[in-house]
């Protein structure tokens, strides 16, 4: 799948801190070095001070008087996620490890919050200035728990997608230097490391600062609702910010719909929200392929949110779609009938089987299923095949799997589509169906009616 | 019968026969099958029963025999088998083009058996009779096969045409309906961890 692709990201930016000391404007990539070394230290996940590491990642300081330090969330999630977790994060300075607290979480954007009881002498300033594409940026972490490094990239301008905004950088980041910031020249804050482009080389991204400045105003507002120790104060916290970042994507799909046509089928689609592609054809295709022409698409909102590291989760919370237009040129009824249904079949829907054969825990409730046919307003008729589940620890975001196939008047022009949704309300996940369905239709259909 | 031009015509005439009237059965079993489950069953069995009780009773015209029950049993038996054998195997529910080809392969090893024992000793009646008997019984038992498979396969993928085929045609406002109660019940789902 696509998403995963895509490493769990961070933001990283501050537009008022509080700082005591800010450092000097470096001169030199020596005293840039010198100065980033004084606020950037390994954050990991233990059971204890000296325990072996869980996991491990980068932090800066944001409020040297008062402790404070940006990671990613995914660098401080597991803490926060397992439930009856003896896990704590730790923030290494000198080698020696004291205890964080986590103030506030932004799982949309991967930032965390943490402090410690400890008074630095410095800290980092956000880069006031706009930031032009091509201007040198410098990206600090500790990689592969190795030591603090320094890597030298391009800023390639802004990735904003509906919800999402994210810093390209052409910067090799590797793992471990995940929370660390990225600077200008003067070592401002320019971004958070969060991510790279999994198979591609030193394609790399970070969220951008302004982000981390509304997190800290978030806190010093009193609007952080989350505790190291209370699980299920923790999880509702956690639910509200899913659902807001989810309504917001849910908001940037209907701003962006429109429809585009499919071979002789008009279908919606979401402009540059989602990514697409041409659908790669299975063998069973392929051995049809001259009697019958069929195109697929595989579009899928390419940013996700991560939620746990966790391997019974997926992870992250994602959107996709694929649709299959087919039309029959040599089969005969039966033959094209039994084509489609392997497309219609595959791929199967109901993940919460292999839990239950294995006795495992399911991040989510048995699959509620339905079948049907029914027509839209444009008189197709649609053959719906769909199962839903809420997560168990969230039991307002829903997973969903939707697969329709509708035929034209001759039965020999089908379209075949599927989506996941996971992520969505179910009543946004209604609405979105509801429109889906709506929006299909045939243009020879209607150009003869 | 003892000349073999004539007995090879015959083969010929009676497998493309065969071949016509299994493959109008399976159509027919199809497009009944739009109409609901069951009634496509009643209705392909019946006029299978039809269909190939004509091609019988014009065999039987041509060629008085006997028609021998241990030969009937055991067209009904590879028609059994094969049905069970291919159904899983290469996933053949109703409306697949493997379902004819092997409905004609059967059929005539059948009829080709009947044509076989045929003797000059048995009325007509009698053997359109066995013989309706026959296509009637490998009818029901090809399409009890098949309902009940189609139900196996339901339960472990939540896609078949023939459960399709015989829903009812929702608008929608009963589309939105089924949304909203599938969605609910997945919440009480969670209510009840």
């Amino acid at each position: 799948m696509m998403h995963k692709n895509f490493l769990a990201a961070l933001f990283v930016s501050v537009l008022s801190l509080s700082a005591s000391v800010v450092f000097a404007k470096p001169k030199s990539k020596f005293n840039l070095y010198r100065n980033v070394s004084d606020i950037c230290y390994q954050v990991k996940t233990s059971l204890s001070e000296n325990a072996p590491k869980a996991s491990y990642g980068t932090g800066f300081v944001v409020n040297a008087k008062r402790g404070w330090l940006i990671t990613n969330y995914h660098v401080v999630s597991d803490v926060i996620q397992k439930k009856n977790s003896t896990y704590r994060n730790f923030v290494v300075i000198d080698g020696k490890p004291i205890q964080a607290k986590i103030l506030d979480i932004d799982i949309l954007r991967d930032l965390a919050l943490i402090q410690i009881d400890y008074q630095f002498k410095s800290e980092i300033k956000l880069q006031s200035k706009a930031i032009k594409e091509g201007e040198k940026i410098f990206s600090f972490g500790i990689p592969k728990d190795l030591k603090l490094s320094m890597v030298d990239g391009i800023f390639n301008g802004y990735l904003e997608n509906g919800p999402f905004h994210k810093i390209l950088m052409s910067t090799p980041i590797n793992g471990g230097m995940s929370g660390g910031p990225v600077t200008n020249n003067e070592g401002k804050l320019v971004g958070v490391n969060v991510s790279t482009l999994r198979n591609s080389d030193n394609i790399s991204f970070s969220v951008p600062g302004k982000f981390v400045g509304e997190l800290i105003s978030h806190v010093e507002e009193g609007g952080a609702r989350i505790s190291d120790l209370d699980y299920g104060k923790n999880q509702l916290y956690l639910q509200s910010q899913i659902l807001m970042g989810q309504n917001d994507i849910f908001l940037a799909m209907q701003k962006n719909w429109k429809k585009e046509v499919l071979n002789e089928w008009s279908v919606p689609m979401f402009g540059d929200l989602m990514k697409c592609w041409m659908q790669k054809l299975n063998e069973h295709i392929k051995t049809e392929s001259e009697k019958v022409i069929a195109f697929g698409k595989f579009c899928e909102v390419p940013d996700s949110m991560f939620l746990s590291s966790d391997e019974k989760f997926e992870g992250t919370l994602f959107y996709t779609m694929n649709i299959f237009s087919a039309s029959n040129k040599k089969l005969n009824r039966f033959q094209f009938a039994d084509f489609l249904n392997g497309l219609f079949n595959s791929p199967k829907m109901l993940r919460n089987e292999n839990y239950n054969n294995d006795e495992e825990e399911a991040p989510s409730t048995l699959h509620q299923c339905s079948n049907l046919k029914m027509k839209n307003k444009k008189n197709l008729t649609f053959q719906v095949s769909y199962c839903t589940s809420t997560y168990l620890k969230y039991p307002k975001i829903m997973e969903t799997f939707f697969k329709m196939i509708t035929y034209d008047d001759s039965g020999n022009n089908a379209l075949i589509v599927n989506f996941i949704l996971d992520g969505f309300t179910s009543d946004n996940a209604i609405e979105f169906l509801k429109k889906v369905v709506e929006d299909i239709s045939f243009q020879k259909f209607n150009k003869d009616s | 019968m003892k000349n073999p031009v004539v007995s090879i015509t015959f083969f010929v005439i009676l497998f493309l026969i065969s071949l016509i009237a299994v493959y109008l059965t399976t159509y027919i079993q199809v497009t009944v099958m739009a109409y609901g489950l069951f009634g496509g069953f009643i209705a392909a069995a019946v006029v299978g029963w039809l269909l190939l009780g004509g091609l019988s009773w014009i065999i039987s015209k041509e060629f008085k025999g006997i028609f021998l029950l241990k030969y009937v049993l055991i067209s009904m038996t590879a028609t059994t088998l094969f049905t069970v054998l291919f159904t899983p195997i290469l996933h053949l529910d109703h409306l697949t083009y493997f379902t004819p080809i092997f409905n004609v392969l059967i059929s005539f090893i059948g009829l080709f058996f009947l044509f076989q024992i045929l003797t000059p000793d048995v009325s007509r009646s009698k053997l359109l009779a066995r013989i309706s008997l026959f296509i009637f019984t490998w009818q029901t038992v090809v399409f009890t096969i098949s309902y009940f498979s189609s139900k196996i396969h339901m339960k472990y993928t939540v896609e078949a045409p023939g459960y399709f085929a015989s829903l009812k045609i929702k608008t929608p406002q009963e589309f939105e309906q089924d949304l909203q109660e599938t969605f609910k019940a997945a919440a009480v789902e969670n209510s009840k961890n």
